[in-house]
């Protein structure tokens, strides 16, 4: 069937016997990203492991994150497939994406981190829409992996028990309560219905 | 297959917080009611929270904006919109904070305090209203404290406050040190269990929804006994047009997203609740013959006076740990220090300062609502450390006036997926919601240095308000020169036509709207409990005579 919204034309596939609800799911945003990951080649992959660890250069105890999975556990999912007619954040599709990646070309892994560096900055100025996604990749797929949950647990000072995915455990053995403040001590009021006036 | 009744005594159209009120409440006597919701269920495994992505998915399947989020049950919404609303058995309290506020006394009497623009009393009183606040928090469950003394007094509330954290005591303590008042946060949030919801678990991501059912969203509040009271409640029903005949509506054709077909309900009456965009979207849609410019808008009132509330935002960062991932995003404290009117300040109406949770590491990278994303490169490390744990929101929210060129219309080009046309939206703030946001903005850099934050980031007022409450748009009101319905949320041109939703209401206040909308629907289905029969007969929408409840 196809599903015209957003001016946009989705074709989805027929359902056989089966919910015709699961069609229209099929055109949803569902958790987890696209429900078919794209694939990079040996040299695409290395060269988002690169640009990764430089806009999240690794240390003092975090990973980089090209050894925590970002790129084949996350990015693969949230850059939408060639043929995706509807997209959402970060709006990378396939062909595009991949197709502003090569421009960068064999030289970018030849280079120093000095010099990846500049071609990010580069880019940054440039190419904000391509650059702005490769940030938002990186920053949504590092900080949700397992890995880096796991540093932050042991190296920053606000996420000692901090958990990632928030259920099902919650927070509720350690959020502070109102103890002694409540209740507050300042008085207040309010004007009656029958004491309203004209003010203006 | 199911055969259904296509006959019956109350067609609802919109399952949110206005529908699912008056469906349960119909339906608690026996009275026969469909609703029609162009959504479906959400599953819970839908929710993001037990998943590793659930922060990047704030920006995807649960952003609240319906132009990004973009699923076949959402319509576009064109024009100055931030539309926060979800389409979905629930509606938009699917996704909200669960904050719970009523209007004060004053609010329903802003014509006579000032009158600016369109601003006009509302046709009964708080006192009017508070039965049915109180009906609508036990059907709810809310958490509070009770005694607040800036309200009248109220029924006790269902379970404790929500906990502040360290967050909201730090903005609890600053205001003390500038001696303002403030007040725990009543929420619709169980932090005790209720007919089978789970308490609150502080896991902090209420903005995505609650698959534990402690956030009172109407799907886990009010449905499950409205379906037990045999309500047929119809998901992937979108409604096309509502009909009239002879003055009166008979009901409306819907389309069933699954199928194509389209599905007419007759009934007796018909109750409009699809939110302040979608129900004013809607009648523009239902013209037809003795209504060439939309259903109930011979005065070319439908769709005017738009209001989002006055908007400007503060992130703050504290040196200490502050561990804003914990407890419940929404708001713990508020003040209400500037809530009334005081002409010396230059503007009229007043603002409620609100404290948020904040967020988990990856948001928190990628910039907070308001904030730009933390830097990449060698200096990431040492600023995202700054940032991550150490944040806290505070923000105004103020009352803005109901402007009639503020209005929704019908979108000329952009369809739907059903080929129904957009929604669009003019919004331009006026001088006073400007000046009343300008004065807010310096309360929120005083209150971030009592509170001793050491960086901050301020908005300033937001002059295209992200639209998270819609209010307005077919109001209730004195006179058909002056509204869209009478006292009882009747439309002046259709008797047995109700809109209850934040579309109803005649001004916006300085809160959130949900809970007043609630309250107004319940009061609504008591009216239609009590008078079906008159209303059955009547070809001219009374007057507001003698508004005794």
């Amino acid at each position: 069937m196809e599903i015209r919204h957003w001016g946009l034309t989705q074709s989805i596939p027929e359902t056989e016997g089966g919910d015709p609800r699961d069609a229209l799911r099929a055109a949803r945003a569902e958790v987890g990203g696209y429900s078919t990951p794209i694939t990079f080649s040996d040299h695409e992959r290395q060269v988002l492991i690169a640009i990764c660890n430089e806009i999240i250069p690794p240390g003092d105890g975090y990973p980089a994150p090209g050894d925590v999975g970002v790129i084949d556990e996350f990015f693969v999912y949230y850059i939408a497939p060639t043929g995706t007619t509807v997209t959402r954040f970060p709006h990378a599709t396939e062909d595009t994406f991949k197709s502003d990646l090569a421009k960068l070309g064999h030289e970018f892994l030849e280079k120093d981190r000095a010099g990846r560096v500049a071609e990010l900055e580069r880019l940054e100025a440039e190419q904000p829409e391509f650059f702005g996604q490769l940030r938002a990749l990186t920053y949504g797929g590092y900080y949700s992996r397992p890995e880096t949950i796991a540093a932050l647990r042991r190296h920053h000072d606000a996420g000692r028990d901090y958990r990632g995915a928030p259920q099902p455990y919650g927070y509720e053995q350690s959020t502070m309560d109102w103890g002694d403040m409540i209740p507050p001590k300042k008085g207040a009021s309010y004007t009656r219905t029958d004491a309203v006036k004209k003010l203006v | 297959m199911i055969k259904q009744n296509n006959v019956t005594d109350v067609l609802v159209i919109g399952s949110g917080m206005g529908g699912a009120a008056m469906s349960k409440r119909l339906s608690d006597v026996g009275m026969k009611v469909v609703c029609l919701e162009q959504g479906d269920w959400v599953h819970p495994t839908q929710h993001p929270h037990f998943h590793d992505e659930w922060e990047f998915e704030k920006y995807r399947s649960w952003d609240f904006n319906t132009n990004f989020r973009k699923g076949p049950e959402d319509y576009p919404v064109t024009g100055v919109a931030l539309p926060r609303m979800v389409n979905a058995v629930g509606g938009s309290t699917t996704i909200f904070a669960g904050h719970w506020f009523r209007y004060r006394p004053v609010d329903f009497r802003k014509g006579t305090e000032h009158g600016l623009e369109g601003t006009i009393d509302w046709p009964f009183t708080y006192e009017h209203l508070a039965p049915f606040y109180d009906i609508n928090d036990a059907e709810v469950g809310v958490a509070g404290l009770n005694g607040d003394p800036s309200y009248p007094p109220r029924s006790p509330r269902y379970t404790p406050p929500i906990k502040p954290g360290k967050g909201g005591r730090r903005m609890a303590q600053a205001w003390n040190e500038l001696g303002w008042q403030w007040w725990p946060t009543d929420n619709a949030i169980l932090t005790r269990g209720k007919d089978g919801r789970l308490p609150c678990n502080d896991c902090g991501n209420c903005l995505s929804g609650c698959p534990r059912g402690s956030l009172g969203g109407t799907a886990v509040s009010y449905w499950p006994q409205a379906l037990r009271n045999g309500v047929d409640l119809r998901t992937n029903a979108r409604v096309e047009m509502i009909e009239t005949k002879d003055g009166r509506a008979t009901g409306a054709v819907y389309i069933d997203r699954l199928t194509g077909a389209r599905h007419r309900v007759s009934a007796q009456i018909v109750v409009i609740a699809a939110n302040a965009i979608g129900t004013p979207r809607l009648m523009l849609m239902s013209a037809q013959k003795g209504h060439p410019d939309g259903l109930a808008n011979s005065n070319g009132l439908v769709g005017t006076h738009l209001m989002h509330h006055t908007w400007s935002f503060a992130d703050m960062w504290f040196k200490d740990p502050i561990e804003g991932f914990k407890g419940a995003m929404g708001c713990s404290v508020h003040s209400q220090e500037f809530y009334e009117t005081d002409t010396s300040r230059g503007f009229v109406n007043g603002m409620t300062l609100l404290t948020l949770g904040s967020f988990g590491a990856a948001y928190s990278a990628m910039g907070t609502h308001t904030a730009p994303p933390d830097p990449w490169g060698a200096g990431h490390r040492e600023a995202f450390n700054r940032h991550f744990g150490h944040h806290v929101v505070s923000f105004l929210q103020g009352e803005d006036l109901p402007v009639r060129t503020n209005r929704v219309t019908l979108d000329p080009a952009l369809t739907d997926s059903s080929g129904l046309p957009a929604a669009h939206i003019n919004y331009k703030m006026s001088e006073n919601d400007i000046a009343l946001g300008d004065f807010g903005t310096q309360r929120l850099h005083e209150a971030a240095e009592a509170a001793g934050a050491v960086d901050a980031h301020f908005t300033g007022v937001m002059k295209d308000p992200p639209g998270w409450h819609l209010m307005g748009t077919c109001r209730m009101g004195n006179s058909p020169q002056d509204s869209v319905t009478n006292a009882y949320n009747q439309t002046w041109d259709v008797p047995n036509l109700f809109v209850v939703d934040g579309s109803s209401l005649t001004t916006g206040a300085g809160v959130n709207p949900t809970s007043t909308i609630g309250a107004v629907a319940v009061r609504c289905a008591e009216f239609i409990k009590a008078k079906h029969a008159d209303i059955a007969g009547q070809t001219k929408t009374p007057a507001n005579n003698n508004v005794s409840w």
